[in-house]
């Protein structure tokens, strides 16, 4: 599989891994990166390091962010839960947002950089 | 314009836009006296105004849905509609006793109001939302009968397509849903159970039809998609918005004395309700990246897009915030609650409206679409109302969660009372927000009245390229 429906692949993954099955997703995701990462086209190439970064570097700003939260604000504070919802839903939805744009572009059969952290996994 | 009937629209939506600026300076008054209790009393108490700004949304949507379907259908269905004259007497029914029922609500103390009305010979008044009168109740199920014969004998002697007939399930869905509204048993778990068959079924079941096809149809026109492809994914997309809304109407049951299974059919059904939502996203943006032509309507293109996204928020992703049985017993009519509903009405339903009025109005108006300058004014008023609405949800999500923190999840709860003045300053935030809304809704009033500048002119794309 190369090409259009490998890149289609890689961003259906990613937004799995944001929607409806995270972690299993993203494994999913890895082993697909993991396979192409020498064989895939330009196109696959693109959105397979595009969708594995900005997961990590997702999820990166999701958990550490969250962390340095609750360290700072404490458990026993309504105000940590309110920062920690409306920025997990903020951010969590960004990365969803980003990814249909990803997944549309591949479709398209388009290279695609994720705004602000794509720029750091170009193929 | 290709049939001269579809100008019966230009009523309704006219109509529509007036009762959305009466809707939102209600929403302003009742959001001062959540920080300002005495405000405006005893003239419009909080509970009128909450009553009024409510009903006058609900009221001008069906009036921005009637009128897109009299737009739509004649050319969906390629002939002229059945009977323009009933369409005309209709709004005028349909806009005479809306405004006699707000006048009702404003001028009359509402139980003197039930007496007026007779409403001890049917008693169907005094629940959220549907709180009219059962006389006016009368007066809209004779409205939608009407319009839905109108409509349909359209679309039965002219051509049938996707959009038309998901609209017309849509339209009448929404008038058989709305006959629950006569049906108020004495037993109170009964009487909310049902009353949800109204509520949920429209916003979260046939109402998301209405949304789909208009959608469609919108898009089709300024893209230049091929209507096969176009329609594929709205089967898709209403097809995922009847499996997931209907059982999902369990959210609803969780605490309200049905059995305990509601909840977990309630929970697994309504998580799933934001697919077709994200779905709807995918589909705008993925149309408008294959448009075969530039059309000169940006404003509209705008709406649409932004239809598809502010619905997946307020609806998809506001509405998972709180669906889960175990987060909802903390959540269930808190802010949390009124965050949802705002973005999503405002994401899913106002936004459609608004842009099938930007798509159709030039249009009745002799242009393909408007001036430029017009234009841009319309745009800006697009990101004012839109921007200001994400605040507001964040505002009232913040006020919500805290609301949840210290009145229902702690050890030692707090009474309602001192938590609402705890969380004051978000109250005054979602004000400011709201006045910013009302800015880019008198923008987007005016803009309907300026002229200049060189409307863009249409183009394939491969012309462009």
């Amino acid at each position: 599989m190369r090409g259009k429906p490998l890149a289609i692949r890689a961003e259906a993954l990613y937004l799995a891994n944001l929607m409806i099955a995270p972690g299993l997703a993203f494994l999913l995701l890895l082993a697909l990166y993991w396979k192409h990462r020498h064989d895939a086209d330009p196109l696959a190439l693109n959105h397979l390091s595009q969708t594995v970064g900005v997961s990590v570097a997702g999820g990166t700003l999701i958990v550490a962010v969250l962390a340095a939260f609750l360290l700072a604000g404490g458990m026993e504070s309504g105000y940590t839960l309110m920062v920690v919802v409306l920025y997990f839903t903020l951010v969590h939805s960004s990365l969803i947002f980003m990814g249909v744009f990803g997944l549309i572009r591949a479709m398209a059969g388009e290279h695609y950089v994720y705004p602000l952290i794509g720029r750091l996994f170009r193929a | 314009m290709k049939y001269s009937s579809q100008a019966v629209a230009k009523l309704y939506f006219i109509a529509a836009i007036g009762l959305f600026v009466g809707q939102i300076l209600f929403g302003l008054v009742m959001g001062l006296q959540y920080v300002w209790g005495d405000f405006l009393f005893p003239a419009i108490p909080f509970n009128v105004a909450r009553m009024v700004h409510t009903n006058l949304l609900i009221v001008w949507l069906l009036f921005g849905f009637m009128g897109a379907a009299y737009y739509l259908v004649p050319e969906e269905a390629e002939r002229e509609l059945h009977s323009p004259f009933l369409a005309r007497l209709l709004f005028w029914v349909f806009l005479v006793a809306g405004a006699l029922t707000i006048l009702g609500y404003l001028l009359v103390p509402y139980a003197r109001l039930a007496e007026l009305t007779m409403n001890d010979l049917l008693p169907t008044m005094g629940r959220e939302f549907l709180e009219q009168p059962t006389i006016t109740k009368i007066g809209i199920v004779i409205v939608a009968l009407g319009f839905l014969y109108n409509i349909g004998m359209t679309i039965l002697a002219g051509r049938k397509t996707v959009v038309n007939l998901v609209l017309l399930t849509g339209l009448v869905g929404l008038a058989v849903f709305f006959l629950f509204s006569f049906y108020v048993p004495d037993n109170l778990v009964l009487d909310k159970y049902f009353w949800w068959w109204v509520v949920h079924l429209w916003v979260e079941g046939v109402w998301e039809l209405i949304l789909g096809s208009i959608l469609a149809f919108v898009l089709i026109k300024i893209t230049g998609v091929d209507r096969e492809v176009i329609e594929k994914w709205l089967y898709v997309i209403i097809a995922m918005t009847l499996i997931t809304g209907i059982i999902g109407t369990g959210h609803h049951f969780y605490w309200i004395g049905t059995p305990e299974y509601w909840q977990w059919w309630g929970s697994v059904f309504s998580a799933m309700e934001p697919i077709p939502f994200f779905m709807m996203t995918v589909f705008a943006f993925n149309m408008v990246n294959r448009r075969r032509r530039e059309h000169p309507n940006r404003a509209a293109m705008l709406w649409a897009l932004g239809t598809a996204v502010m619905a997946f928020l307020g609806a998809g992703v506001w509405g998972f915030l709180h669906t889960l049985a175990p987060v909802n017993y903390y959540t269930h009519g808190t802010q949390v609650t009124a965050a949802h509903g705002h973005m999503a009405f405002y994401g899913a339903y106002v936004m459609i409206v608004l842009t099938v009025i930007s798509y159709a109005m030039p249009i009745m108006r002799g242009q393909e679409a408007s001036d430029r300058r017009s234009q841009v004014m319309e745009m800006w008023s697009f990101w004012l109302m839109t921007v200001s609405m994400v605040f507001i949800t964040l505002f009232l999500t913040g006020a919500g969660v805290l609301q949840v923190w210290m009145q229902r999840y702690t050890d030692v709860p707090q009474s309602f009372m001192v938590v609402q003045q705890k969380i004051e300053i978000f109250y005054w935030l979602r004000e400011l927000a709201g006045l910013v809304f009302l800015v880019g809704l008198v923008l987007y009033v005016i803009s309907f009245f300026v002229k200049g500048g060189e409307p863009a002119r249409a183009a394939d794309t491969a012309d462009t390229a």
